[in-house]
This record gives structure tokens, sequence and C-alpha cells, in this order.
């Protein structure tokens, strides 16, 4: 999966490698393999939470969902898919859940800017293919839809927050979006 | 993979975070029940999620970890105090039967999650996955304020798709698309089922006019319906859908019985 760790032995693991004993043990119901996996994936999982709600108090409710869900659905991880990748969605759903059914989780218009960053375990050299490939498509779209996209991933903007956002009508913001899944879709399945 | 352009799109946008919460509803529905639009979602995470790699790492409140960890382990079993008296004589058996598990064991008495819902008898299934709509439900009514907005388009708007949550007080419980171009119906009931010799019948009411039936049903469904074709946006924009419980299988002309539920359509 790209990302790869180097241990002492010199042996490069993956981070898939490194995660997906520990969330088997997860799914025998090891409450040390889900206190290992939080410690190596709270500060990026956190961060993901954070920036979608900006509330502390609802990223945390958010976040502890989220791990619960990891830990109830532990046995599911598919055997061919990055187990952080598979967090990280977990993640996202919770908090755009919260986002989309709290009254009092509006979107924050200013920039998200984070004094401290934490040390991310997880962290490794260099980016993945996976994400080169990514940015290499949404390169190919205009500046504006790529923000657009951006915007929806990080920030965990709806079409409604784009369009006061864009000062765009609806169904421009509309036309936007799916002109652009349709080209990112169209880009990478080749 | 028999999923149209359409569904490709929403699913796409679901797994982006773009829909508003009625549509997302709609769709983790569909994800849920269906697996072509399942394989869609899967697809569509596995692209999106590298984007988490240039995401800032922040560490997380101090007592996170703890709040989760005391919501993983299971609480002793409660015992009654027979239970408790017969334990102190020492009766084995019951010392057994009543024994604290030492670990968590899967579903015990875990907090209450989404999914998976599977080792649950399906009576308990059922009530649980009402109770999560209705609270899921109520949400998407508080902010439909936001739904609002979309007026404000409305004269302008091209793409001819509506959806409607057709609620009684704040609790919806029918969830419907329809595309006046073609006529699409799509149903999303969220209901008990109809009493026995009874169905649900879903109405549309256009401005000024008799209710004309849509169609009943006592799970989700889809159709065509030329009513809704000639409907046009303009009609659409001034109508509304009503939910009847009907003796039978339905009523042919009028309703007949008590409106359970009624939404008017809003523009996508």
């Amino acid at each position: 999966m790209g990302a790869v760790a180097r241990h002492g032995t010199g042996t490069a693991v993956t981070r898939s490698e490194r995660l997906r004993p520990i969330i088997a043990d997860v799914a025998d119901r090891r409450l040390d393999a889900m206190e290992r996996l939080y410690q190596l994936s709270s500060p990026k999982l956190y961060g993901l939470c954070l920036r979608i709600l900006r509330r502390p108090e609802l990223a945390k409710s958010a976040l502890k969902t989220a791990y619960l869900k990891i830990w109830k659905g532990a046995r599911t991880l598919p055997a061919d898919l990055d187990p952080l990748y598979w967090m990280v969605c977990i993640v996202r759903e919770s908090a755009l859940e919260t986002a989309r059914t709290n009254e009092d989780a509006g979107e924050s218009w200013e920039p998200f800017e984070v004094e401290e960053p934490a040390e991310d375990p997880l962290a490794e050299g260099t980016h993945s293919d996976q994400l080169k490939r990514l940015l290499a498509c949404l390169g190919t779209l205009s500046e504006e839809r790529r923000r657009m996209v951006l915007l929806a991933f990080y920030d965990g903007w709806s079409r409604e927050a784009l369009s006061v956002y864009f000062d765009a009508p609806m169904h421009t913001v509309n036309t936007w979006l799916k002109r652009s899944v349709a080209e990112i879709d169209e880009q990478l399945s080749k | 993979m028999t999923v149209n352009d359409d569904d490709r799109q929403f699913v796409a946008e679901y797994v982006l975070g773009t829909l508003p919460a009625a549509l997302r509803l709609m769709t983790r529905t569909r994800i849920s029940d269906e697996p072509d639009i399942a394989d869609v979602a899967r697809m569509w995470e596995r692209r999106l999620a590298p984007l988490h790699e240039l995401a800032v790492p922040i560490a997380p409140p101090a007592d996170l970890w703890a709040d989760i960890a005391v919501s993983l382990i299971p609480p002793p079993i409660p015992l009654t105090p027979e239970e408790e008296e017969e334990i102190k004589k020492g009766l084995p058996a019951l010392q057994d039967a009543f024994a604290v598990p030492n670990k968590a064991e899967a579903g015990d008495n875990e907090p209450v999650l989404a999914e998976p819902l599977g080792d649950m008898a399906p009576g308990v299934q059922a009530r649980l996955k009402k109770w999560r709509w209705t609270a899921i439900l109520l949400g998407v009514a508080l902010v439909g304020g936001g739904s609002v907005f979309a007026y404000r388009e409305w004269d302008r708007y091209t793409d001819l798709h509506y959806f409607a949550s057709l609620q009684a007080e704040r609790s919806a419980a029918v969830l419907v698309r329809v595309g006046v171009r073609d006529g699409d119906i799509l149903v999303r009931p969220f209901l008990d089922p109809a009493p026995a010799g009874q169905t649900y019948q879903l109405w549309l009411v256009p401005d000024g006019q008799p209710a004309r039936s849509l169609g009943t049903f006592s799970s989700g469904f889809t159709a065509r319906s030329d009513i809704l074709r000639r409907l046009g946006p303009k009609g659409a924009a001034k109508a509304m859908l009503q939910v009847t419980l009907e003796p039978g299988s339905g009523s042919d002309v009028v309703p007949t019985g008590e409106v359970l539920y009624s939404g008017r359509l809003l523009p996508e």
C-alpha cells in the first residue's frame, strides 16, 4: 500500500502489514490491541474529525463513535483494503453524520489552522502512489472544481456550504460536482 | 455493474460528503441494502481515502481513550436479590450461570452502535433500526431549515429531480425521490408493517387538484409514473406528497384513510 516503515531489523514493513494483525487482535476483543490501535491512529483520525467539525467536543464524540464502530466491525475489514483507509472512511462518515444531523455543527469559513500538530505514528516519509495518482487526477480539474473537491473531503462541506462559499447557485455547484466526479471516475478507471 | 450514472453520482458524493442530510440518509440505506451500490461506495472510498495523508495530525483529548475503553468493557450483569441469595448458598451451577465475563465479548452489553445488528433477533433488530432511524431523522428535521435555501434557486433549477421527507410532527417516516423528467419514483419507508388487511398508499396532490395515487407499498419500492412526468417542474414546486393507510389493496380513486405523513418536494 505504498506506506513503508523500517524496524530495527531493517525489514521493510508496510503500514498495512503493521496494522492488520493489530486489527485482527481487536476482532478477538483484545482491549490491549485496541489501545495500541488507538495510540497509532488517533492523531490522524482526530485531525480529520476536528477539521470537519471544528468544535473539539463534537470531534471527540464523533471519534469515539468511530472507534466503537471499529471495535465492533474489526472482523469486517476487507482483506484487500489498507486498514488505515478503512478507518479513515469510518471516521469521516461518523464526522459527516455529526455535521449533518447536529444543528450546532455549522460550517466554519475560517481556514483550518493548527498551532501544534501532533506526531503521527503512522506517518511515512513519502506519499503513497495512490495519493500521487489521485492528486494528478485532481490537478486536471479546473481550480474551482479542485478546491471544491478538497473542501468537501477535508472540511466536510455540503453542496449548500459550497454554494455559499463560491457564491454560485446550487445548480451550478451540482453541475461542478457532477463533472468533477465524472472526470475523476474516468481517469481513475483507466 | 447495474448502477446507473445518476446513482453513481450520488454514491460518489455520499463518500465525498457533499450530500444534504436527507439525501445522505437515503443513499446510506441503499448502500446498506443494495450490493451493487455498496461496491460503488467501496470503490470511491478507496479512491478518496489517500487524501488523509495530507491531513494534519492533532493530539486527541487526553481523556478520550479512557472514555472509549469504558464503553468497550461490558458492565457486570445485575443479579436479582433471589439470585444473590442462591449464590451465597453456594450453588455452583448458579455461580457459573451468573459469572461476570473476564473480557469483553462481541456484542456483549456494548454501546448501541449503528452496525452490525446481525447477532440480534429480527424483532429486536427491527425495533433498534426503527429507533435508530427515528433519531437520525429527527436530526434531519432539525437541519430542515437549511432546505429553505434550496428554494432560492427553484425557478432556475434544471436537473428535474426532487426529494421529499414525509413526516408527522418532526419524525420523518418516508423518504421519496422523484424525477419529473422520466417519472421515476424511489420510496424508502421507515414504518411498522401496515395492520392486517390494510396497506400504505402514496399520493401526489398537485396544487388545487385532487390526489392521485402513486402506488401502494409495504417496503421500499421503485416505479415510474406518467402522472409525475406530466407534472413538470412547475407542478412539482407546488405539489404535496401524502401517505395514507387504506383498506385491502388500496384505494382506486381517492384517499379514504387519514393522512399519516405528508411533505413537499424539494429540488435536490
